[in-house]
């Protein structure tokens, strides 16, 4: 499930931070923590999909090596594949099971939700009904400080701490009791408040909330959202004395206190876990130094290295995947890209050579003990036992090819030709796997044969449509053998004996049988895409319109 | 036992002495102008001050009478925000100067100390 996948990114996320933050947290911006805390928030918020390519979920199968597909012709991939046999509905992913973990996810979601709004709704309810701030002293600081929005500062009577509220309307609170004559205090305050408005953190605030609402069943959310709120405050704090300057830090921690101070007296006097962190204020105030310009390169680098490391999600490519020809950094024309997946490209290209050689020997020698047998067997099969190790066909041929390696599967997209210079697609996907300590072939399969180069890109555009939600469809096998059997053969009148996905057998009404070989429909994420290139006879046709539904 | 009023339900019974008698939608539209409060926040303000009986309603059109006057109500003072349940929300919800700390003289003597001492070594 998602959710799963997020809040193990965001959880590994809090740990990094968690660790810069004890090592770095003398000498570098506590800002940096501030904006790190936010992209994890956003990590826990935002769907992984905006991050990379959302991978196909179709699952890996182990190949049945039979029907080798080394001719090129038949299909070999059997079964959990959505494709002809399977009728497909239109849902876009398989259902998420509900089970009693997703329920007391929900609840726990629930609760804190109804928590976060009661509580926000009931404070705003109080907040609202503050007076007009009159003084002029506070007018006269408001008129030099303009923001974009409009700031308000209002005051209460019904609260001990200044404070700031509201998102596109922001308001600073004043307590009643504050002296406005202190004009040293005042400054302070209004400053402090004036950076939250200035710095968005109301709407911070409410990320951490909500990234706590539904990752609350992850302890380390817990993590992000108590110190995520530290942080904010620490460093709006960094940003007031960078204000007001270093020499009146004493000033301001000196201020806090008798705010402190003052609304202590008013209140019973017991001492609570949180009192701990005005010591860490006052610290942090006092020891306040303006960042060198290596600390701030640092703390750059820090971020954007760890929100790219944290955005961008390594591509878990399923078995089976349309890929476009012209990736560029999956182009390995024939020779092993190095490194560790060395193995795993050079197996694969060499396959791939063995194609455009058309040398079957050279693919035997790739695989693994197990498909060895079953290789040769259907190479005999298609080709006799005098000459079996010839495959592939000499029209199109093998101009080039890519590989795409995730793991333990390649997929190889090759461009063929023929005379007449028409380019057509033909792709296959590779299981690998480790054996005596080579890396041989375990299974192997045919995902797109000989298709139209245009036709293939036509299918990759709606492959992505239907991806990003712009087209679902679904289509009726059956219905697509009988439309192109009725309409495109014009076979009317007659009836259809069987339809696989390989073939269609027709009996029109004078007892004549005719036999139709169709190729395989491609396969795409939610329902499948069909286009045909059949062979009726020695008549070669492709069928591209596509029914949509 | 005299009537204390917040700043807020000063401002309504300010209203009704002022004006007399006054409906609910009235009072509303005047501090809407005076101090710019929608009217549901006027309407909750003036359902707290029926609450603690310093207004009486009467119908038709939810007309308001001042219980008290001027001379007999009391300041209310600042409370806990919000009792128990929500304590320490609003700092957590909204950007709070102070958080929910509570020292104690002996503690904020000891920041004190911890100032003067980092002030000295700059």
């Amino acid at each position: 499930m998602e959710l799963l996948q997020q809040t193990l990114w965001g959880g590994t996320m809090v740990l990094v931070i968690l660790l810069l933050r004890t090592l770095g947290k003398r000498f570098l911006p506590r800002t940096v923590f501030r904006a790190l805390w936010i992209v994890a928030a956003l990590r826990l918020l935002l769907p992984l999909s905006l991050a990379l390519p959302v991978p196909m979920p179709a699952p890996a199968t182990p190949l049945p090596a039979a029907d080798a597909a080394a001719t090129g012709q038949a299909w070999t991939w059997e079964n959990t594949l959505p494709y002809f046999g399977a009728a497909q509905t239109d849902t876009h992913q398989p259902a998420a099971a509900v089970t009693p973990w997703t329920l007391l996810w929900l609840v726990g979601v629930v609760l804190l939700t109804a928590y976060f709004a009661v509580s926000y709704v009931r404070c705003l309810r109080t907040f609202q009904t503050s007076l007009p701030e009159h003084s002029p002293e506070v007018e006269a600081w408001l008129a030099e400080h303009r923001l974009t929005r409009r700031v308000c500062v209002r005051c209460s009577d019904q609260i001990t701490s200044p404070l700031t509220y509201g998102i596109f309307r922001p308001v600073i609170l004043l307590p009643k009791t504050l002296d406005r004559r202190d004009t040293a205090t005042l400054q302070f305050v209004l400053t402090h408040e004036w950076v939250h408005v200035w710095r968005w953190d109301a709407l911070i605030k409410l990320l951490f909330a909500a990234a706590l609402a539904l990752h609350w069943f992850n302890p380390l959310v817990w993590l992000l959202y108590w110190l995520g709120n530290r942080d904010l405050e620490l460093s709006c704090d960094a940003a007031v004395v960078r204000r007001v300057g270093r020499e009146y830090r004493a000033a301001y921690a000196l201020a806090l206190l008798a705010l402190e101070e003052k609304r202590s007296g008013l209140l019973p006097c017991f001492s609570r876990l949180s009192r701990n962190f005005l010591e860490e204020r006052v610290k942090s105030i006092m020891q306040y130094k303006r960042a060198s310009a290596v600390a701030v390169f640092l703390a750059m680098l820090l971020v954007v290295g760890i929100t790219s490391a944290f955005a961008l999600r390594p591509e878990t490519t399923a078995q089976i995947q349309l890929h476009e020809p012209t990736a560029p950094e999956n182009r390995v024309s024939g020779e092993a890209a190095l490194g560790e997946t060395q193995d795993g490209y050079t197996v694969a290209s060499q396959w791939a050579e063995a194609l455009k050689e058309r040398d079957g020997k050279a693919r035997y020698a790739l695989l693994s003990a197990d498909a060895k047998a079953p290789y040769y067997e259907a190479l005999t099969a298609q080709n006799g036992t005098e000459h079996p190790w010839t495959i592939g066909v000499s029209s199109p041929w093998v101009v080039d090819y890519e590989i795409a390696l995730d793991g333990a599967e390649a997929v190889i997209t090759y461009c063929t030709e023929t005379s007449d210079r028409e380019t057509y697609i033909y792709q296959e996907a590779l299981k690998l796997t480790e054996e005596h300590g080579r890396t041989v072939i375990q299974g192997y399969g045919v995902t797109v044969e000989y298709l139209r180069e245009d036709l293939y890109e036509k299918a990759l555009d709606i492959q992505a449509q239907v991806r990003e939600g712009h087209l679902t469809w679904r289509l009726d096998p059956e219905s697509v053998t009988l439309n192109f059997l009725y309409n495109t053969l014009g076979l009317e009148r007659g009836t259809l004996r069987s339809a696989t996905d390989q073939e269609a057998v027709f009996e029109t009404k004078d007892g004549e049988t005719i036999f139709v070989q169709l190729y395989r429909p491609l396969n795409v994420e939610n329902g499948f895409l069909a286009v045909y290139e059949y062979t009726f006879e020695n008549h070669h046709q492709i069928v591209d319109n596509l029914d949509f539904y | 036992m005299a009537v204390k009023l917040f700043d807020s339900e000063l401002k309504v019974m300010g209203v009704l002495w002022r004006e007399g008698d006054q409906t609910a939608k009235r009072i509303s539209d005047i501090l809407k102008e005076e101090i710019g409060w929608n009217m549901n926040t006027t309407y909750t303000v003036i359902k707290k001050c029926i609450a603690k009986g310093a207004i009486a309603r009467s119908e038709p059109n939810f007309l308001c009478h001042a219980l008290v006057t001027r001379e007999t109500v009391q300041e209310a003072e600042t409370e806990e925000l919000l009792g128990k349940l929500f304590d320490g929300a609003p700092e957590q919800l909204f950007a709070s100067l102070l958080g929910s700390h509570r020292l104690t003289r002996e503690q904020i003597e000891q920041l004190r100390r911890m100032i003067a001492a980092l002030d000295q070594e700059g």
